[in-house]
């Protein structure tokens, strides 16, 4: 037992690959390791216990199988090629790959599928496989492995080529698929716009990039670039997929945010303090003091927007841009943006009497759409909004 | 609805293997797919305008990734899945996992001895009880059903063992599965062919239309099974409540009683969409306050009817005495429960969705809408609020939560009389937040750790010597408070120090609750400290007293019945008669019940000493005695514990001045206790610094109650936050002992506070003190000693909320909202959620 107690079942955190090793199913000997890398990590007890989820039965073949078992992780795609050349008209293979059972797999499965699909294929074609192993010298293939063991533990990705085929392989995050983007919401890079290589991106998300500031939202960043909206939604989802930009509340001066239990952690993280103070500066030579810094987040609370508290508080006096504080707040979580939703209340008896206004345009409101939406989507600002929902009796808002 | 999803189970499954080999008994729900569907499935998703061709070797076939089809397994046979789960003897009694696709199967292999037929021998048989989920279930979730298949696994064998039980069941199903399968073969023969080597795989779980064909076709075997097993038929109920409850109360033989909750689905029956993970009430338990409550989410009497018979006892006086506006500290004072034993329980209720962490209701919460509630037009929570309070709307009613007023202001607008239990119905669904004021010192270095050495350097002003004396003191005592717990978690980047600081907190909590005090926490804090101040304190002369370290040793259970007597140690304190306040700060909240009992003269029983050392069960109880060499004044009377409470008229007067105004429900009592000191039988919670003070400087009339039993004091304990408590009170005691008075009049109250507060400043930095004395406020010393008291504990580093400062200290809610009007310059308030009740909240 490691006495590591930050890896544990279920930590939710990735390791790396401890072994590769390949197996079949010999004609007389049965289940077997033809090769691993390093040697000897699953000793050939182990490898008898488990073999059977391994070389599985003919339904499981062509499965992703994870089986986890006395402390590790054994990930593989079991194979058949049938063929009357191989003895007993068949030929079984595993590639597995192994790694500790707190560690999280699923980014691998992908790419234990690819290899072995290549591995299939050069085995369809040239016996690659079968040759190495029934001469016994299964150097190549060791190197194989031991090569993508190494590039994809080191640098999550791996280029291999043997003879003439080249097939690449890399590890893809698994995420849960985003959200779909509304068109108010803001995105914003989670890291330094340098550090993002350009080229990689398709052409629209390309177009969009550089309108992506933080305070450009989907709807405007589409006018700017004359891009279709549902392209540049699409885009911007796609970012948030990978994990480039993340979305945030607009930013208006009538918007409410509240302070969150994380904020006490600006009084004491010194990392924090300092990336706060750089990144509300208004300009780079004088810089805010945190005191203010918290002073403002402090204030924001229901009921208070962020128009009080400027007026109160006077930012451009404290050398605090107002728009990054909140913008830095929002994306530390040091602060959270309180929505205010519109809710039709269907009182049967008084129904239709007061909206004399809204007759043409009695809309019921379901109260899933925040102001900010409706917004957007009417073209309004939010004082008119209000105004025109206030005259409706019928509406409430719930904020939250 | 993909989370909530993936809670359930897919399917269970019961296989055994012994030495004729594995076989699937019993699979539920056992339905088959169709055939049509499943090759369907088979092939994967079809892109219509793409050329299917066949000849390319290079693309091999679409492999299989799906195995789950309409929320049920599909794809594979029985005896496959017997081969799999009949595993080998080596990895047995572990966890078994397998993830194939997006499946899961978990399992606990059982290995246990079991009496075949013909011989009395016994031999060993495998049975794993499995259960397929969906792969992306969290691991937690993975877990619970893992330890459910473990629980089984182990009733199995205790019956087994009792009476054959397995052995009995078994043999039923075996024979079931032989009976449809004679019929089968017989059917088969007159079906197609190219079925036949499908239903040869799975020709148990093959149906044959279920419906439709049911009555004449031959029924599937684990159809007959169900009928005749009573362990299939349990099997089915764990299922089966699984999906709908997540709560599992099955009978295995009708003898073993298995209890089992899935938390992240039962929380679900009140709250749809929200997942609780056991991991979570742990952290929220680690966090569990003595001020915090509980609300039910069920009907106290339908709990308590609920509950099994052999249920705790402790428990059933829990839920008896519950009410939402009670704090567990008090329900457990009623329910006469240790507080541990009530967070516990707690922990436990919440954990089967029964209840859920609050603060208790009062009039004074402030609440607003949760940020996660779910609420739109159609949603059926708004027919069951306007069913549950006829006449009220329930986005009015959230409507009027849009501000953070308090609960009395809301009152006015709308709910009226009922306006609790509304509050109460919302917190249940979690659609109501309460948000808490935090105070947080502006301080002008927060970056910077704060260096105490020179900090003190500058305030060594004052030239009389009896002052510098005093200073020196202070800076002693000083550099403790700092060593002790101001340090740990001051300047750590990174680390939430608020996690930290509570942790180290419930550690102390919890040993001064438990009743051995040989922690080695306490001793290494305790010990070297008063060896350091006596030495120093020691070369002035008119420190005649000695130090006694041995008290702190002697940190004994003291669940003793008789006083310890040491009398070497304590002898040669005669003279000394002041009351320790320091210790007097630990033991309020005593349970007292005899009221006055008797007047200790000056020449107190001071066998008792060590009883009172003990009592207060604290750090700095160990560290004022030694500095400040007095001791107080206890006596131990039948292993029961004296709490002197003493206090003066003088201080009273000021006193009532402050705690006028009493807003807060949750505090009336303990505050009329205070108003009211001279009657004993009120809970006397937590006396305020500035009493603990007075009663220090005039002791002439004491009042001794008897504390009402040991398990009290050691709960009340608990109540006290911090450890800073020691400078302010031997403060007063050393300007007594100074000016050479024995429990006589003190010095005025005026200079008296000026020096402490002045002490209390210490500290402030430098640059803070700087800020305060801009602030007018500060004039008023009996304004700038209470904000430099509760700055001492620690209350304004944004992590106390208002309530728990009241709570702490007994300070009223008027008295403290004028305290931070009038340093509103130094300090800042923010409002947010508490952590520990937000944790339960979905988002």
């Amino acid at each position: 037992m490691d006495a590591n107690s930050k890896y544990y079942e279920g930590c939710g955190q990735e390791g790396p690959i401890r072994c590769i090793f390949l197996c079949e199913f010999h004609p007389t000997a049965g289940p077997k390791i033809t090769c691993q890398v390093p040697e000897n990590y699953i000793s050939k007890d182990i490898f008898d216990t488990v073999s059977h989820y391994i070389i599985p039965k003919i339904q499981l073949q062509r499965c992703t199988l994870t089986v986890t078992l006395l402390g590790s992780k054994i990930l593989g795609f079991p194979v058949r090629i049938d063929n009357k050349k191989y003895a007993r008209n068949a030929f079984y293979f595993n590639l597995c790959f192994v790694c500790d059972a707190w560690a999280r797999t699923v980014h691998l499965e992908p790419l234990v599928k690819k290899l072995t699909e290549y591995l299939l294929s050069m085995e369809l074609e040239t016996e690659w496989l079968s040759k190495q192993s029934t001469s016994g010298d299964a150097k190549q293939l060791s190197t194989l492995m031991r090569q993508v063991m190494q590039d994809i533990n080191s640098r999550r990705m791996c280029t291999l080529t043997v003879g003439t085929t080249t097939t690449h392989l890399t590890v893809v995050r698994v995420n849960t698929d985003p959200t779909p983007v509304k068109d108010h919401q803001v995105p914003v890079f989670l890291y330094s716009r340098h550090s993002f290589v350009a080229d990689q991106w398709d052409l629209t998300t390309n177009q969009i990039l550089p309108y992506i500031d933080g305070f450009n939202h989907v709807s405007k960043i589409a006018s700017l670039t004359d891009v279709e909206i549902s392209l540049v939604r699409a885009c911007v989802q796609n970012l948030v997929y990978y994990g480039v930009v993340t979305l945030v509340p607009i930013f208006q001066y009538c918007a409410v945010y509240s302070a969150t239990p994380k904020l006490r952690q600006l009084t004491r993280c010194a990392g924090l303090q300092r990336q706060c103070v750089e990144f509300c500066a208004r300009s780079p030579r004088q810089q805010p003091k945190v005191n203010d810094l918290f002073r403002m987040y402090a204030g924001m609370t229901y009921g208070s927007t962020v128009r009080d508290l400027c007026r109160r508080l006077k930012p451009q006096d404290l050398a605090i841009n107002e728009r990054k504080l909140v913008l830095f707040g929002v994306l530390e979580g040091l602060i959270r943006r309180v929505y205010k939703y519109p809710i039709t209340v269907n009182n049967e008896d008084s129904s239709s009497v007061h909206s004399e206004h809204s007759q043409s345009m009695v809309r019921t409101y379901n109260g899933l759409v925040c102001l900010d939406e409706l917004c957007c989507q009417g073209g309004l600002s939010t004082v008119q909004l209000e105004e025109q929902l206030e005259r409706d009796s019928n509406v409430v808002f719930i904020v939250k | 609805m993909f989370v909530v999803m993936e809670v359930n189970p897919l399917n269970i499954f019961f296989v055994k293997s012994d030495s004729k080999g594995d076989r699937l008994l019993f699979r539920y729900p056992y339905t088959t797919e169709n055939k049509n569907e499943n090759t369907e499935k088979q092939c994967g998703r079809h892109n219509p305008y793409a050329i299917n061709s066949t000849e390319d070797l290079l693309q091999n076939p679409q492999s299989q990734t799906s195995n789950i089809c309409k929320g049920q397994l599909s794809g594979f046979t029985d005896e496959m899945l017997s081969t799999l789960f009949a595993v080998k003897a080596e990895l047995c009694n572990r966890k078994f996992e397998l993830k194939v696709n997006d499946v899961r199967f978990v399992g606990h292999p059982t290995l246990l001895p079991y009496r075949t037929n013909k011989d009395d021998t016994a031999a060993m048989i495998l049975i794993n009880i499995v259960f397929a989920l969906q792969a992306s279930a969290s691991h937690s979730i993975v877990k619970c059903y893992y330890d459910l298949s473990k629980r089984l696994g182990k009733a199995l064998r205790h019956e087994e063992k009792r009476c054959s039980y397995l052995t009995e069941e078994m043999k039923i199903m075996l024979a079931a599965h032989d009976e449809v399968s004679a019929l089968d073969s017989e059917n088969n023969s007159g079906e197609n062919d190219d079925e036949e080597e499908n239903s040869r795989h799975s020709v148990s779980s093959t149906t044959y239309g279920t419906e439709s064909e049911s009555d004449c076709a031959p029924k599937s075997a684990f159809h007959l099974i169900l009928q005749r097993s009573s362990l299939a038929r349990s099997m089915k109920a764990v299922f089966e409540e699984l999906s709908s409850t997540g709560i599992v109360q099955v009978r295995i033989n009708k003898w073993v009683l298995l209890s089992f909750c899935l938390p992240h689905k039962a929380h679900q029956i009140h709250n749809k969409g929200l997942i609780i993970e056991p991991e979570t009430i742990d952290k929220c338990l680690q966090k569990l306050r003595p001020y915090h409550g509980i609300l039910l989410m069920v009907d106290p009497n339908e709990l308590l009817a609920s509950i099994p018979l052999d249920g705790s006892p402790a428990l059933l006086r829990l839920i008896k005495h519950y009410s939402p506006l009670k704090s567990l500290q008090t329900l457990a004072i009623e329910a006469d429960l240790t507080l541990t034993q009530a967070f516990q329980l707690t922990g436990h209720l919440v954990y089967w969705a029964k209840a859920t962490v609050i603060y208790p209701l009062c009039e004074g919460n402030v609440y607003v809408v949760a940020p996660g509630a779910n609420i739109h037009i159609n949603s059926p929570i708004v027919h069951d609020f306007a069913k549950e309070f006829p006449g009220l709307c329930l986005l009015q009613m959230l409507g009027e939560f849009s501000l953070p007023a308090p609960l009395w202001y809301v009152r006015r607008g709308a709910g009226g009389a009922n306006l609790a239990r509304c509050v109460a119905w919302l917190l249940r669904r979690r659609l109501l937040l309460q948000l808490h004021t935090y105070v947080q010192l502006n301080s002008p270095a927060w970056h910077c750790p704060r260096n105490p050495g020179t900090d003190l350097a500058l305030t060594l002003t004052r030239g009389s010597h009896c002052v510098a004396w005093l200073l020196r003191r202070r800076l002693l005592l000083q550099l403790h408070t700092y060593v002790q717990l101001n340090s740990p978690a001051w300047h750590c980047p990174r680390n939430p120090d608020g996690n930290e600081y509570f942790c180290e907190k419930h550690d102390i909590y919890n040993q001064s609750c438990s009743v051995s005090f040989s922690s080695l926490n306490q001793m290494q804090l305790n010990v070297p400290e008063p060896v350091e101040a006596r030495d120093n304190v020691n070369m002035f002369p008119d420190s005649d007293e000695d130090y006694p370290t041995e008290n702190n040793l002697n940190q004994t259970d003291f669940s003793h019945t008789k006083p310890i007597v040491i009398e070497s140690d304590h002898t040669k304190y005669d003279h000394f008669n002041e009351i320790d306040s320091a210790n007097h700060s630990f033991d309020e909240g005593i349970d007292v019940v005899d009221g006055p009992v008797k007047t200790n003269g000056l020449n107190g029983n001071h066998d008792n000493k060590e009883k009172k050392k003990n009592q207060g069960n604290s750090v700095d109880s160990g560290i004022s005695s030694n500095i400040n060499g007095t001791s107080s004044i206890a006596n131990g009377l039948n292993g029961t514990m004296e709490h002197i409470n003493s206090v003066s008229e003088k201080s009273e007067d000021k006193l009532k001045a402050l705690t006028t105004s009493i807003t807060d429900l949750s505090l009336k009592e303990n505050d009329t206790a205070l108003n009211t000191s001279s009657d004993d039988d009120k809970f006397d919670l937590d006396i305020s610094p500035r009493q603990k003070r007075a009663s220090a400087i005039v002791n002439s009339d004491k009042k001794n109650g008897v504390s009402l039993n040991l398990k009290l004091q050691s709960e009340m304990s608990f109540q006290q936050p911090t450890v800073w408590n020691v400078p302010a009170n031997c403060e007063a005691a050393e300007t007594e002992t100074e000016t050479g008075i024995n429990g006589g009049t003190g010095p005025g109250p005026g200079a008296e506070a000026e020096t402490e507060a002045e002490a209390l400043l210490l500290t402030f930095t430098a640059e803070e003190r700087a800020a305060l004395a801009a602030v007018p406020a500060s004039k008023n010393p009996d304004d700038l000693l209470l904000l430099a008291q509760l700055h001492k504990k620690g209350y304004f580093r944004g992590e106390q909320h208002l309530e728990e400062i009241m709570f702490m200290e007994n300070v009223s809610r008027s008295q403290l909202m004028q305290l931070l009007d009038k340093f509103k310059d130094v300090l800042i308030t923010f409002e947010t959620e508490d952590p520990a009740v937000a944790m339960l909240y979905p988002y």
